[in-house]
């Protein structure tokens, strides 16, 4: 056989290696986002759950078989983000301008009886509706068109494996890291008005926000994983 | 491709030797050391944000064990 022939058989094998590839992560992706779509709902998170975990599967096997896929960690880091940026989207949002619907007057007020009474006490008693607690509508005028759009805008960038996908999940963990650290002091501060009265006090909050406060703890890995292996 | 080997290859002399003509010479050992203190600083990060976290949960729980919640 002669080298050319050998060359241009190799790259073949290439090219059905790359189309086999992509279209693996494609089917995989398929699934994982239709799952990341209904667990960013909140209401319908449990529809979404296997959805997502059937994608994670068959990327798994495309991963076994050879095939060239997203490492593992970037898919779950880029969906998690992705997913609970989306679920304090949408509850923000009914608190922000949808807060005298039955939806939200349902959802958040339950909330409010079962853990945070911020969402209880005085709910749409102030001019601008929705929670009263002190403190709790600046974070959400300054979270939620900041950095939970970003963040969700960064983890697609992060799972296309763009560079700027993961710059700019790095940056906005670190806005992760400030939002939490105020708002949890804020939790703190007023912890009179937001525990007295609720179902499940302190442990039950906790409990409950545990999932998304610690996504900012992927900022080791964000940082010292090879930026090589994310495309300009 | 895996990020282990991937993560291998970015320090390995064949990568480092693919420098600019004219750049300041890079070597392995300044690398690692440099890896070394991101590390180290990571570490220090994480232990900071866990325990401000957990100091931020005592006080709560103190404050649910004094109060009529």
């Amino acid at each position: 056989m002669s080298e050319l022939t050998t060359s241009m058989s190799g790259m073949n094998a290439l090219g059905t290696h790359d189309e086999r590839s992509r279209q693996a992560q494609w089917q995989a992706d398929k699934w994982m986002m239709s799952g990341a779509l209904f667990l960013g709902s909140a209401v319908f998170g449990i529809i979404g759950l296997p959805l997502f975990l059937r994608g994670l599967a068959l990327q798994l096997k495309a991963q076994r078989a050879g095939l060239t896929v997203r490492p593992m960690m970037v898919t779950l880091i880029g969906y998690l983000v992705a997913v609970d940026a989306a679920l304090n989207s949408i509850g923000w949002a009914l608190d922000m301008v949808a807060h005298h619907t039955l939806l939200a007057r349902v959802f958040l007020m339950a909330w409010g009886n079962m853990f945070d009474a911020g969402y209880f006490w005085h709910y749409n008693e102030l001019w601008i509706g929705g929670a009263s607690a002190p403190g709790e509508k600046a974070w959400e005028i300054a979270l939620l068109p900041l950095v939970f759009s970003m963040r969700i805008a960064a983890a697609i960038g992060f799972l296309q494996m763009k560079r700027w996908g993961h710059q700019w999940l790095v940056i906005t963990c670190w806005f992760g890291v400030v939002a939490w650290t105020g708002y949890i002091a804020n939790m703190t501060i007023f912890a009179d008005v937001r525990y007295t009265g609720v179902v499940f006090p302190v442990i039950g909050w906790w409990l409950y926000d545990i999932f998304y406060i610690t996504p900012f703890l992927a900022l080791p890995y964000l940082h010292s994983v090879n930026r090589e292996i994310f495309s300009h | 491709m895996n990020e282990q080997t991937l993560s291998k290859q970015t320090f390995s002399r064949q990568t480092l030797n693919k420098q600019p003509v004219g750049a300041p010479a890079i070597s392995e050992q300044a690398i690692s050391e440099q890896d070394r203190r991101r590390r180290r600083g990571l570490i220090a990060f994480q232990i900071v944000c866990y325990g401000y976290l957990l100091s931020m949960f005592l006080i709560q729980m103190y404050m649910y064990s004094t109060r009529d919640w």
